[in-house]
């Protein structure tokens, strides 16, 4: 059974003139990692709002079509309770602090003494999170004095550490430089060996065709493509959306043009990029 | 139940904001060495809002966390709540829409000052005020004029000012808000059609 | 904003404290000054020096009622046109006796009120507090206004005297005559408060991804607890106030 559906969702903001998203239907397996993209001001936050159940309700609006939580309509349970099951990490990472707090340790604390988790496991679960994101110097700092980069990795911990059966990740890695972002994949990837379900809207689509399964693309309003992450970044017409295709993509698309290789399938990654052509000699 | 709660967060929020401009705006008030207080705008401001719960809690709350530096501010809770509710009621029928309606509105927190704040002078600080009014007081009550007599003129000379600038600074935030912000506050409907 | 507490008192569950401070509000209300000067203010004052910083809540205590105690006893003995004894005369000035005790009587209850309520802060951490009144039911709402204020003041404190500042390289006029300095005052605040708004949606919705209204038992990372000895205190203090206050009653009826 799906995790995550979305039957035929249209929704208009309140206030708007014109919808965001029309006739959105998708369904997230449990475990899945699928990557959101499309341009700047397309409805990607806006899908991430509605699958975390904030809208109609805190984002008021028109809204048609369903939502379903393990089969459960997600508009049923109420807005607080839904924190139990989803995580929701999104752009600006200076407001998300919770205002109360002292220190970094704390911090990331909060939701677990949210969820009325235990002393010590709250202890134990914090110092694993701060070491996985490579945070643990941080600890004592205030958490409102923090630099993007590290208020970035800060929010996404203090989601991470609540183990929410499913993330959705909005732009994680805006503020963060290279190994910053490796760092942030590859807590991702431990979340997916743990089987969680991972929705994420990334810009950087070289990192995506390394880690992501699935890859949904949003052009005016509606679904244009939902495949699997080879499949969307080898075809040449995701430019026309307004996205990137991965380096490798690029360059393997214009040495076949050339006429100089021919590949079998595009290659998206530098992995499948290598496999391929690793056999041949000049 | 979710549309409660959804309501009851942003109310909620607003909260802490308005105690600290309660106390920023007087604090700016000082240092450009205006002649009224200006301590009130979060109170209004939430209750505007929010409503008058909400009001009357900023109310209580700034008092009460100025009071744990000057205890002296304690008493005056009373005060900041009132306007708080006042400030909310007035709102509710929406007249913090209006011009018209801000006036009716700085007009009656004027009032509900008065009734409150003049009892607590009176009864519990035998007539002083813990600011430079206290000069003018003494000045009265050197005059000849009763306790009374002499804190009510005290405060209608130092209070009636301030309230309408307070409220009328509140109008004019209220019309810088966004509307697509003002729509997730519980009395959006006094200011959206 | 918070500093760490030191000293015995320090030690102590916040709401043993926080029962010891309305008991003695209470009584100073129902007993006159002797009570309030003789009694409570020098057991205050002694209990201070087990704070760990007396000189700090000296300065405190002081800085808050020094302006207040002058100016009641100048309106007492201002308005007393009692026929008690004279102490003191010099040229108009009359002194009397009972313009004095109006004076006592008059701010004893603020003084005891300022002094436990100062002692109390002085020895107790507000998220101690705040914790140990969402341990006894009240909600975590109030905690959180509470400690979210207490962060929020100094933050925009210090965004207004940015704002002040880009306001004056920019020609606005934030001294000079009193016109000049009305039309400051809104362009300093106005911006702060707008900007503060337009916030408010993100943190609201970090807050519910963080759980705050998730209907479940919250828990606590700091580990506040009330020992024997609070109890044992709290008890006191209540009996004995209880012993009091019908005494005074006695004294009322009979």
């Amino acid at each position: 059974m799906a995790v995550l559906e979305l039957l035929d969702v249209t929704f208009k903001y309140q206030l708007a003139k014109e919808t965001i998203l029309e006739n959105i239907s998708l369904s997230i397996e449990k475990g899945e990692f699928i990557a959101l993209v499309g341009r700047n001001g397309v409805g990607k936050t806006t899908l991430c709002s509605i699958m975390r159940g904030l809208i109609p309700t805190f984002h008021t609006g028109t809204m048609s079509g369903k939502v379903l939580l393990n089969g459960l309509d997600i508009n049923e349970m109420s807005i607080g309770d839904l924190a139990l099951h989803i995580g929701f990490v999104f752009q600006n990472p200076f407001v998300q602090v919770s205002g109360v707090k002292q220190t970094v340790f704390e911090e990331v604390a909060y939701g677990l003494e949210n969820l009325g988790v235990e002393r010590s496991e709250i202890i134990r679960r914090v110092e694993v999170m701060l070491q996985q994101l490579n945070i643990e110097h941080l600890r004592s700092k205030h958490p409102m004095q923090l630099s993007g980069g590290q208020s970035q990795r800060v929010a996404l911990a203090s989601v991470l550490v609540m183990d929410p059966e499913i993330l959705i990740i909005d732009e994680p890695t805006s503020q963060l430089d290279p190994q910053g972002t490796e760092e942030v994949f590859e807590t991702i990837r431990l979340l997916k060996e743990r089987k969680k379900t991972i929705i994420l809207v990334e810009h950087k689509v070289d990192w995506v065709a390394e880690y992501a399964d699935r890859v949904i693309v949003i052009n005016d309003k509606h679904i244009v493509k939902d495949a699997s992450t080879s499949e969307v970044f080898s075809d040449p017409m995701l430019l026309n959306t307004g996205n990137n295709l991965p380096h490798v993509a690029l360059l393997a698309l214009r040495l076949q043009e050339l006429g100089k290789v021919n590949f079998d399938l595009i290659p998206t990654t530098l992995d499948e990029a290598y496999d391929q052509l690793k056999g041949r000699e000049q | 139940m979710s549309k409660t709660a959804k309501y009851s967060t942003m109310a909620i929020l607003l909260i802490p904001i308005g105690i600290a401009i309660n106390y920023v705006g007087g604090q700016i008030a000082l240092i450009l060495k205006l002649p009224v207080f200006i301590d009130v705008i979060g109170t209004i401001l939430v209750g505007a809002l929010a409503g008058p719960l909400f009001g009357a809690i900023t109310g209580l709350i700034t008092n009460l966390i100025l009071g744990i530096t000057a205890p002296t501010w304690i008493p005056y809770a009373i005060v900041n709540v009132a306007i708080g509710i006042v400030a909310g009621l007035c709102a509710k029928r929406g007249w913090f829409k209006t011009f018209k309606g801000a006036l009716i509105s700085s007009v009656l927190i004027w009032l509900v000052t008065q009734l409150t704040a003049n009892p607590v002078t009176v009864y519990l600080f035998g007539g002083v005020t813990g600011s430079g009014s206290s000069f003018i007081t003494s000045f009265l009550i050197a005059t000849g004029q009763s306790l009374w007599q002499s804190v009510i003129t005290t405060a209608l000379i130092t209070e009636t000012v301030d309230k309408f600038i307070s409220v009328f600074i509140v109008f004019f935030i209220i019309k810088a808000i966004p509307a697509r912000t003002l729509l997730k506050f519980p009395l959006a409907r006094s200011y959206l059609d | 904003m918070l500093e760490r507490k030191k000293g015995p008192l320090s030690k102590l569950y916040p709401l043993t404290k926080l029962v010891f401070l309305l008991c003695s509000i209470v009584l100073s209300i129902v007993f006159d000054w002797k009570f309030g000067y003789l009694v409570m203010v020098p057991l205050i004052l002694f209990l201070a020096l087990f704070s760990g910083n007396f000189i700090g809540f000296m300065k405190k205590f002081i800085g808050a009622l020094l302006l207040f105690v002058i100016f009641v006893f100048i309106f007492k003995i201002m308005l007393d046109n009692s026929d008690s004894q004279i102490v003191f005369q010099w040229q108009f000035i009359v002194i009397r006796v009972q313009g004095l005790i109006d004076g006592l009587n008059q701010t004893s209850v603020l003084v005891v009120m300022a002094a436990v309520v100062l002692l109390f802060f002085e020895t107790t951490e507000v998220e101690d507090l705040m914790i140990s009144l969402q341990q006894r039911k009240v909600s975590h709402v109030v905690s959180y206004i509470v400690l979210s204020t207490l962060q929020m003041i100094p933050d925009m404190v210090n965004r207004s005297k940015v704002i002040m500042q880009a306001q004056q390289a920019r020609g606005i006029e934030t001294e000079g005559n009193i016109f000049l300095r009305v039309r400051a005052f809104f362009p300093s605040l106005g911006p702060l408060i707008i900007s503060s708004i337009s916030e408010l949606e993100e943190r609201a919705i970090t807050l519910e991804v963080r759980g705050f209204s998730a209907s479940v038992q919250k828990t606590f990372l700091k580990d506040i607890r009330s020992r024997k000895i609070d109890t044992i205190l709290s008890i006191a203090f209540i009996l004995l106030s209880i012993v009091l206050l019908g005494w005074r009653i006695y004294l009322w009826l009979f």
